[in-house]
């Protein structure tokens, strides 16, 4: 392409392919198909010598995209129609890129199409893509806006490496000096959280053993010291109080109103860091009873909870006390609460309960029996129960198919308990997680997502009771792997279970924990520590902006002196300083060098009005000739001797 | 004899579209201090750190909202990867800053001179532009009066030839008041920028006129009414100094190979006598119409080759012969008082 308009256009659309490529899978087919075909058309004039579309028919093309985006998100608004909006945008841009100006536009277009796939997601290697993308797109935009004809390839990659290698450690400096203000200033929608797999805040049968199909990292957690037993690892989600018969739901977040949390016993302390969720839950373990996050409260369930949703990825420090006694006194709407159960449903679990409770003569004792009754009937711990098709679920499961997960117990325990009169709820949440030696933190999975009861029992306020531990202690306590029956897997885990993938499934979760822990979880508190870390403890804004702007100063001094340095004038050999000096030593001697003079006319000039030094002048003369226009080998000697007369030289 | 004299930029009819408005007033106001500040130039002058000017373009401007609004969105989002790319790209910002006015930094400017044109035809300004560094220098891009000449890219220690072409409009004197040297590189967010005020001024020639009358009888015409260059040459008269106009044709060379100064062959006047050009030996017409043919008669009289001279109202030319008095002929054409238009002023 000789073409220098094709050539801009060529590396600006391979800089807008490059940034738009990891967004591809998640944009609508039709909306790449837009961009391709704006791309393709728009380069087919070029080589054509077509016209480019009239603006009647870009405006409409335009507004055609722009409905065509309402149509698929129902909306402009958000991260993905605005994305969407983004690339159309782009691609109609494309049809009117005439002038140099559009090339820049484009350029910036490239930039936010960056930063759209960069709020949407944040895996490890978005770092070195940004980079990439961003080096490429400035290398089309540097193309793109020459005046002349656009630099050879090498010639214009070394300048932006160049830029980019001053520009790395002030974007360093920002990032780490920055101050960060806590939380967003206004609400944006936040992203649809369909999309992203995680606890909801209802539980019917099959919905968490669907969760834990996927693999995916749900938090990860470093503690301070000591870890707790795999028996105390129940990381608090949603607590479930409604119940319908089916479905077991959430009432609303309430602020807790009674301090009725007694902590005692050990307590643990612990950073967990989330990935995002789209939820406002932060999953502390049983019972958070301090933290470091001024967003987040303890509902009345005791479930810490954030007061936006966890849409980027979260790290906060919390404290907790497995052995609190949580709600000694159970307030009259607190027990109507946790007793509800729909009129009429599941009539032989209720009546099953009410024996059970006759014969066991206490709530304790009824808690008992009724494990005792999961542990002695046939039941099966299973990840794929049967479907239950009656109207009555806790009946059938009870008494005909008896193969169930974690929910079917939980939901068949909680509402047997109830039905004795023993306040009870179904808490979700995750069990377990799995230590990576590499880093010592405890990582865990949706698939280690789990439900299971608390009773109230009069005197040790809520107890937590897992049905699930009746029938398959080794869930509890190894984890799913070795709770499922012969011939069950959890999904993903068999490759994770040879050797050398899980050390290198471990080392990369080790890299990754670090990633999100100091890079994405990098906020106003890491910053505070570093800071501290440097010997700046309680400093404020006022000192990070200093130290800001003193070190962009310096690294901005430095490319200065860089840049002057590149365009320093060569050193002037020393003959031609010699012959100067000499020119200037006449000067003084009142014969001034002119400017068409040759050194021999002014020799000749010197000799003529100053006959005195005619033979010193003559001789630096020849010496300066000789050294300038023949140089060969060997010139040290004459330039000594050049060096000589000079000192000798007598005005 | 008064100075009409005028500067380009109050003939330039976009300037003058958009003279109103205070963004005019102030590049005015700045440019004016800028002068002060700097006083005249001389010739070579080298456009150090001191006088070189760098403003954001409204590009610049825009890449700015835009990071604004980036930083806005990751503080929102709470993402860090978004402020990792905002402050990347702040980073670049500040280093094209750096960048863009080094770019133009130490560059030196010399051999600046105005060719003198006809009106309506374009004045040529020429300089010269010099790399004294050891990198390369980018799309340097020069404009005087709203007339820009083509980017220039300077290879290290080379010089490179700038062109502006001035519109003229009408005869008289046209003094470039400043030049602007400046550059946008590496990505048009930042302009950087020097001021050069030379001394220098040209004269535009009045339009020659398409149709004139034929010159006074006693001309140097010969019977085909061609003139014939030829003519003088069987009068050499004998060998003179050259003189800065003389026709390379009419130098000795053979007497040249001699050395010492360079002979010229001297001719006394051509056959027929000098031809005179005279204001008066027109019919009653309009003054600038006078000009014209009369500058259609020079332009004719100088292609012949022979001597002519020229008499307007106060002034008379005596008769020569080479391009320096055809110069002299034009310029006093150009500067003769009165006539119309905004030359006068």
């Amino acid at each position: 392409m000789a073409d220098p308009t094709a050539l801009r256009l060529g590396w600006m659309l391979g800089a807008l392919a490059l940034a738009l490529a990891p967004a591809v899978p998640r944009l609508p087919a039709w909306i790449t198909l837009v961009f391709v075909a704006a791309a393709a058309w728009r380069l087919a004039t070029q080589r054509q010598g077509w016209r480019l579309p009239p603006s009647w028919l870009r405006l409409a093309l335009a507004g055609a995209c722009v409905i065509g985006v309402l149509f698929t998100y129902r909306t402009l608004n958000g991260l993905e129609a605005g994305g969407a909006l983004l690339v159309v945008m782009g691609a109609m841009k494309l049809l009117e890129t005439r002038s140099r100006r559009d090339i820049q536009v484009l350029a910036f277009i490239g930039y936010f199409i960056v930063m759209m796939q960069l709020l949407y997601d944040q895996p490890i290697w978005s770092l070195p893509w940004l980079a990439l993308g961003v080096g490429v797109i400035t290398l089309a935009l540097l193309q793109g806006v020459r005046v002349g004809a656009p630099l050879p390839w090498r010639t214009a990659s070394g300048m932006v490496l160049r830029m980019l290698a001053f520009a790395v450690p002030v974007a360093l400096v920002l990032f780490l000096l920055f101050p960060r203000v806590p939380g967003p200033f206004w609400a944006l929608p936040s992203r649809d959280a369909a999309g992203i797999s995680g606890l909801s805040d209802e539980m019917s049968p099959g919905m968490i053993s669907n969760l834990i199909q996927s693999n995916e990292v749900a938090f990860r957690v470093s503690f301070d010291g000591a870890l707790p037993p795999p028996s105390q690892r129940y990381w608090r989600g949603p607590v479930l109080e409604r119940f319908d018969g089916w479905t077991w739901s959430d009432l609303e977040r309430l602020p807790r109103l009674s301090q009725q949390l007694e902590l005692r016993g050990a307590s643990y302390r612990y950073r967990i860091t989330l990935e995002p969720h789209g939820r406002a839950w932060l999953l502390g373990m049983d019972f958070p009873g301090s933290w470091a996050d001024r967003d987040a409260f303890l509902t009345h369930e005791f479930q810490l909870v954030s007061r936006r949703p966890v849409d980027s990825v979260k790290a906060i420090d919390i404290e907790s006390w497995p052995d609190a006694l949580v709600e000694p006194e159970l307030m009259p709407l607190a027990r109507f609460r946790s007793l509800q159960l729909p009129e009429g449903r599941n009539p032989r679990a209720a009546e099953l309960a009410t024996r059970l409770r006759t014969s066991a003569g206490s709530d304790a004792a009824l808690v008992d029996a009724l494990l005792a009754h999961f542990r002695n009937e046939p039941f099966v711990y299973t990840l794929q129960p049967p479907a239950l098709t009656s109207s009555h679920p806790v009946d059938e499961f009870l008494f005909r198919t008896r193969r169930g997960f974690c929910e079917h117990y939980a939901s068949a325990f909680t509402m047997m308990a109830r039905a004795a009169g023993v306040p009870a709820r179904v808490v979700t949440g995750y069990q377990g997680g799995e230590i990576n030696p590499i880093g010592g933190r405890l990582v865990v999975r949706q698939s280690d997502a789990h439900a299971w009861s608390e009773v109230w029992l009069a005197g040790r306020g809520w107890v937590r009771v897992d049905p699930t531990g009746a029938i398959a202690p080794e869930r509890v306590e190894q984890g799913l792997g070795e709770a499922l029956p012969a011939g069950e897997r959890v999904p993903g885990a068999a490759l994770r279970e040879l050797y050398g993938v899980r050390a290198l499934s471990q080392g990369w979760d080790a890299l990754n924990s670090m990633w999100t822990d100091w890079v994405l979880g990098y906020g106003p508190e890491r910053q505070l520590a570093l800071l501290a870390r440097l010997g700046l403890p309680n400093a404020d804004w006022r000192a990070l902006v200093v130290g800001l702007v003193a070190l962009v100063t310096v690294i901005m001094g430095g490319l200065a002196l860089w840049l002057a340095w590149r365009l320093r004038p060569p050193a002037e050999p020393e003959v031609a300083r010699l012959y100067r000096e000499f020119c200037r030593r006449m000067a003084k001697a009142g014969l001034e060098r002119r400017p068409q003079e040759g050194p021999q006319d002014f020799a000749a000039r010197v000799a003529a009005q100053r006959p005195a030094l005619a033979p010193a002048a003559a001789r630096i003369t020849r010496l300066y000739l000789a050294l300038r226009y023949e140089p060969r080998g060997g010139d040290e000697a004459l330039l000594a001797l050049l060096r000589l007369e000079l000192r000798r030289l007598r005005t | 004899m008064s100075r009409p004299s005028r500067s380009p930029d109050a003939s330039a009819p976009a300037a003058r579209a958009a003279g109103n408005g205070v963004r005019q007033r102030l590049a005015r106001l700045a440019a004016n201090w800028a002068r002060r500040r700097q006083g005249p130039d001389p010739d070579p002058v080298q456009l150090h750190r001191q006088r070189i000017y760098i403003l954001p373009t409204a590009l610049g401007a825009g890449y700015g909202l835009s990071l604004f609004g980036m930083l806005l969105a990751s503080m929102n989002y709470n993402n860090s990867m978004g402020f990792m790319l905002t402050f990347l790209l702040a980073g670049l910002g500040l280093v094209t800053m750096h960048w863009c006015h080094q770019n133009l930094s130490g560059v030196v400017a010399r051999g600046l001179h105005l060719r003198p044109a006809f009106a309506g035809s374009p004045a040529r300004l020429e300089m010269t532009l010099e790399n004294r560094g050891s990198a390369p220098r980018h799309d340097l891009e020069s404009e005087c009066a709203g007339a820009r000449s083509a980017a220039l890219d300077l290879a290290p220690l080379r010089t490179g030839e700038v062109h502006i072409e001035l519109p003229t409009l009408c005869r008289g004197r046209l003094r470039v008041e400043r030049i602007r040297v400046s550059t946008a590189f590496p990505f048009g967010l930042f302009r950087a920028w020097a001021w050069i005020h030379p001394e220098c001024e040209t004269v535009v020639y009045p339009l020659p006129a398409r149709h004139a009358p034929a010159p006074p009888s006693g001309g140097p015409e010969d019977a085909e009414g061609r003139w014939d260059e030829h003519q003088g040459e069987d009068d050499f008269a004998g060998l003179r100094a050259f003189r800065s106009g003389d026709s390379p044709r009419r130098i000795a060379w053979k007497a040249a190979a001699r050395g010492g100064d360079l002979p010229v062959k001297h001719f006394a006047g051509s056959a027929r006598g000098s031809a005179w050009l005279d204001w008066h030996s027109l019919p009653p017409m309009d003054d600038e119409e006078r000009l014209s043919v009369l500058c259609r008669w020079v332009l004719d009289a100088h292609a012949g080759g022979g001597a002519f001279g020229l008499r307007l109202p106060g002034t008379v030319i005596p008769p020569a012969i080479g391009p320096a008095h055809r110069h002299r002929c034009l310029a006093a054409l150009a500067l003769y008082p009165g006539g119309s238009g905004p030359a006068n002023g």
